[in-house]
């Protein structure tokens, strides 16, 4: 009975709000219905919709399921310092950071789904019933990582509110086992989804040891940027406190981050381009053109200022210090990263083709915006679940027994 | 390989098998496996050697051959042949070896092997010419003739080839054939550069 | 040599599948009446019952022989429907004994890219979609990386002169990193060394075309259309059955061909005779002769996917 007062005043609180909050709400409610009605018309027509090709036969939803993977495992960068060195201020942030970790894998898995061409066979996946792949297949390897982290990282959360709505303490003994499990969890996650790339001899572009590294570097950016522009959004809208120390922490994670991706930038063009060989043919084409074709090279080197200043910015700590300046630097880095990642990664890993064809990738209207709802969603996901979650960490939302009897 | 007498009752049995117009199974050099190919003697039947060169005296001077309707002259790579280094002269119904051996043109693949004697071991194992039957049991090739005229020189003819991959539907805007600026061969790259970009020309 | 012949089927209507002429006119009325003639074609070309049977089937190496023959007369149906042909659509099995390995002399190779075309035409490929298993590049002579091959060669004659062509399509690896690569085991090795796929299993996640090294995997964008009057009827269900969008296909050394001891469709085509076909476990087999005769290599080697499709030189 509590469990469903719980479920109850949770969903309460996630649509209470102002005109403020009902707006970014509205707002992604149109996104996800634009993003829906481009769909059904994906189902009907077939991917031929989208940019792909032959040549190119994983573009925007990869592209950007492989930055989500990394914005989920960043929240393992929250669950650290919160249970393992206890420190109570980031205790007091690190359920909204495993809420934009459920939002970023559900973004992740659907963008996946939407990537699909056959959905309607979605059940030959699931295993024993149809045929799962495992172990061998590093595209079942990330299925169970991603559902598990889900699982994971509603698990906890669940316990924790449901033990505060009830006004009672979370036993660690209970609930830090799984902590732990969640932080080699996270980091599974996107080395898995490296490993999926990088497992792809055929493609020297990806076929790198530095690619696990290279991604949690880039996640570790992207992840707490994303993080400390919602906690500062929370702080200021929801009047939730949270204490700057919590973004100090963060903002120099960040920092540290940014350096060692741009060092592993520095570290991959210096060896491909060296001594070059034809495997460097990809890096050349997305850094400086290949044969005539160079529709990428104003993206990467844009993503590259983008984090150099972003660095910088980071580094004087006068500027770190200051919010709208920290925010800043947050947005240039996330927008980097996801340059970095999504078409400074997945899309040059096709150009040139492992048969030496230069076709190149861009993505159609309908792509974009299927994506754009599948952001919404992982957008509205979050929302919602860092509400409640705030509400009940606030002691806003408690189980009407104790609501009773405080008066 | 073959003692003359030894390949001389070879042939002996094809000219008689060429005769009846079936075509005889596997050279005597046993490992090769056995094949069969389309025989070639029912052109006889509608342009009969004999309609002309019964009336006419054989004369083995080397010329020009004005007033044939079939081949003035041979050209036939570097070799120093004419007509009558392949067909006889006595019997035309018959070709012959170098040492005046005849063979039936159903097994006129005996007279090429003379001289080509290896693309003639890669005919008979397979690796050379095409198989016209299926990939087990039987094997039916063709005769080197069906491709190659040995009066005319070698090979088809350059032709117009089939049109080149289509590009996926809605992306023909997208694709543009650029030629790539490719290095030249090594040796242009220690030669002095010439007026125009010799690379880009390709 | 069936797999596919029943000895008793349990539902009159479901008749054992042969090839034989005057059986293919009782599968056809028996297709019509199993198929509940009232119920109109709208499951994107299937009955009701059809996409229900599509749907619930199973991956091809888990069905019994009685799904397997049901799906293949659903094929025929839904054939039948699309195309108002008749078509045959078997299962013959591999031939014990034989594993299929390819050589191509590229010393004879013109480029005339008449195995590209009489391949569209034999596997049913998709027109509109210009989809293709072989690709046919140009290079120089003596210039062997594909980097700087031309895919797009459009001379008014071939060859040219100072070029080589290299024609390419699925290698039927021996370690194929696709089949180890698809989540779901939609594509495998058969016993006879032809690498398939199950098109009805397929979910269109594309994870084994970014892991060929050859670019020999295709994706059927949106739906493959065949003029009706070209379609080839004699099909495999791992061949050149029709398919439909969302999956992907590749070269399958003419299965429903190649099973029945006849040469592939490219192989047919090539005028001049630069193709050669056969079973790599016979050691008296020309595709033996040339392995331990001519000067033979595969393509980039070193990666160790031990392909079974091999070029040669005069």
């Amino acid at each position: 009975m509590t469990l469903l007062h719980f479920f109850r005043d949770g969903l309460r609180a996630m649509f209470q709000g102002g005109k403020g909050y009902w707006t970014w709400l509205a707002l992604l409610f149109a996104l996800i219905a634009i993003g829906c009605w481009y769909y059904i018309i994906q189902l009907q027509q077939g991917l031929v919709i989208t940019g792909m090709s032959d040549q190119v036969s994983w573009g925007f939803y990869i592209a950007n399921f492989t930055f989500m993977v990394g914005i989920a495992a960043a929240s393992v960068l929250l669950v650290i310092p919160a249970y393992l060195f206890h420190r109570e201020d980031v205790k007091r942030v690190v359920l909204i950071g495993k809420a934009m970790a459920v939002a970023a894998v559900i973004t992740a898995i659907l963008l996946v789904v939407v990537d699909l061409a056959r959905p309607d066979r979605f059940w030959h996946i699931i295993p024993f019933i149809g045929r799962f792949n495992f172990p061998q297949s590093m595209l079942a390897w990330d299925v169970v990582v991603l559902y598990g982290y889900l699982f994971l990282n509603l698990l906890i959360p669940f316990y924790i509110l449901f033990k505060h709505y009830r006004g009672l303490q979370p036993k660690l003994a209970a609930y830090l086992p799984f902590v732990v499990i969640t932080i080699f969890w996270a980091i599974s996650i996107h080395t898995v989804t490296a490993f999926l790339f990088s497992a792809n001899s055929g493609r020297p572009f990806w076929h790198t040891a530095l690619l696990g590294p290279r991604f949690l570097a880039s996640a570790f950016v992207s992840g707490p940027a994303l993080i400390i522009v919602s906690l500062l959004l929370i702080r200021r809208y929801w009047k939730f406190q949270i204490g700057q120390a919590v973004i100090n922490m963060l903002g120099i994670i960040l920092m540290f981050a940014l350096y060692t991706n741009l060092f592993f930038v520095g570290v991959e063009l210096f060896t491909d381009l060296y001594n070059e060989t034809d495997h460097a043919a990809s890096i050349r084409y997305l850094y400086l053109g290949l044969h005539g074709f160079d529709g990428l090279t104003p993206w990467i080197w844009t993503a590259l200022v983008l984090n150099s200043i972003a660095v910088l910015m980071l580094s004087i700590e006068k500027l770190r210090h200051n919010i709208p300046m920290l925010v800043v630097a947050c947005g240039l880095s996330t927008v980097g990263i996801w340059i970095e990642k999504g078409m400074g990664f997945v899309i040059p890993g096709f150009i040139p083709t492992p048969t030496g064809e230069i076709f190149e990738f861009t993505p159609t209207f309908p792509e974009v915006m299927i994506t754009v709802g599948c952001w919404a969603i992982g957008a509205l996901v979050f929302t919602l679940l860092a509400r409640a979650a705030t509400a009940i960490e606030s002691g806003d939302c408690v189980h009407q027994s104790l609501a009773r009897d405080s008066r | 390989m073959n003692h003359p007498a030894h390949r001389c009752l070879v042939l002996l049995v094809c000219v008689m098998a060429g005769m009846t117009g079936t075509p005889a199974a596997a050279d005597t050099n046993n490992s090769a496996p056995e094949f069969q190919v389309a025989p070639r003697t029912s052109a006889f039947d509608s342009s009969p050697c004999e309609g002309c060169h019964e009336d006419m005296e054989p004369n083995p001077k080397r010329r020009v051959l004005e007033d044939a309707p079939h081949f003035p002259e041979v050209q036939h790579g570097p070799a120093d042949i004419w007509c009558t280094t392949c067909h006889s002269l006595d019997n035309r119904r018959s070709l012959r070896t170098l040492s005046g051996q005849l063979v039936s043109y159903d097994e006129s693949h005996i007279i090429c092997s003379q001289c080509h004697a290896s693309v003639y071991r890669d005919w008979q194992y397979g690796a050379h010419g095409k198989r016209m039957t299926g990939w087990q049991g039987r094997r039916e090739i063709l005769n080197c003739t069906a491709c190659h005229n040995p009066h005319t020189g070698p090979d088809q003819r350059p032709r117009r080839p089939e049109p080149p991959p289509g590009v996926r539907i809605d992306l023909e805007h997208q694709h543009q054939h650029r030629m790539h600026h490719r290095n030249g061969p090594t040796w242009e790259r220690h030669q002095p550069a010439e007026s125009e970009d010799a690379d880009v020309s390709r | 040599m069936s797999r596919d012949k029943k000895s008793k089927p349990s539902d009159p209507n479901q008749v054992s599948h042969s090839r034989r002429s005057f059986l293919k006119g009782i599968s056809t009325v028996t297709a019509a009446a199993g198929s509940t003639a009232a119920l109109k074609p709208a499951w994107g070309g299937s009955s009701l019952g059809d996409a229900l049977g599509d749907f619930f089937q199973d991956q091809y190496q888990r069905m019994t022989p009685e799904e397997i023959t049901n799906a293949l007369e659903r094929i025929e149906r839904k054939a039948k429907r699309k195309f108002g042909r008749d078509i045959t659509a078997e299962n013959t099995p591999p031939i014990e004994g034989v594993v299929f390995g390819y050589a191509l002399n590229i010393s004879k190779c013109k480029g005339y890219r008449d195995c590209v075309s009489a391949c569209v035409r034999e596997n049913n490929l998709g027109r509109g979609s210009q989809m293709e298993y072989i690709r046919v590049v140009e290079l120089d002579k003596g210039d062997r990386n594909l980097d700087h091959a031309d895919h797009y060669y459009n001379h008014d004659l071939v060859p040219q002169e100072g070029k080589e062509y290299l024609p390419m399509q699925c290698m039927q690896c021996d370690d194929p990193p696709c089949v180890k690569a698809c989540p779901i085991d939609a594509t495998w090795m058969e016993p006879d060394g032809i690498v398939v796929v199950d098109y009805n299993w397929c979910i269109g996640c594309r994870y084994c075309m970014t892991a060929c090294p050859y670019s020999a995997r295709h994706f059927n964008w949106s739906e493959p259309l065949v003029p009706s009057e070209e379609l080839n009827p004699d099909t495999h269900y791992l061949g050149n059955r029709p398919r439909m969008k969302g999956v992907v296909e590749k070269c399958h050394f003419c299965i429903q061909r190649t099973r029945k001891g006849q040469q592939p469709a490219c192989l047919e085509a090539c005028p001049t005779g630069a193709r050669v076909f056969g079973n790599l476990l016979d050691p008296d087999s020309e595709i033996r002769y040339i392995l331990a005769n001519k000067t033979v290599f595969r393509l980039k080697e070193d990666l160790g996917t031990e392909p079974k499709f091999w070029y040669y030189t005069d």
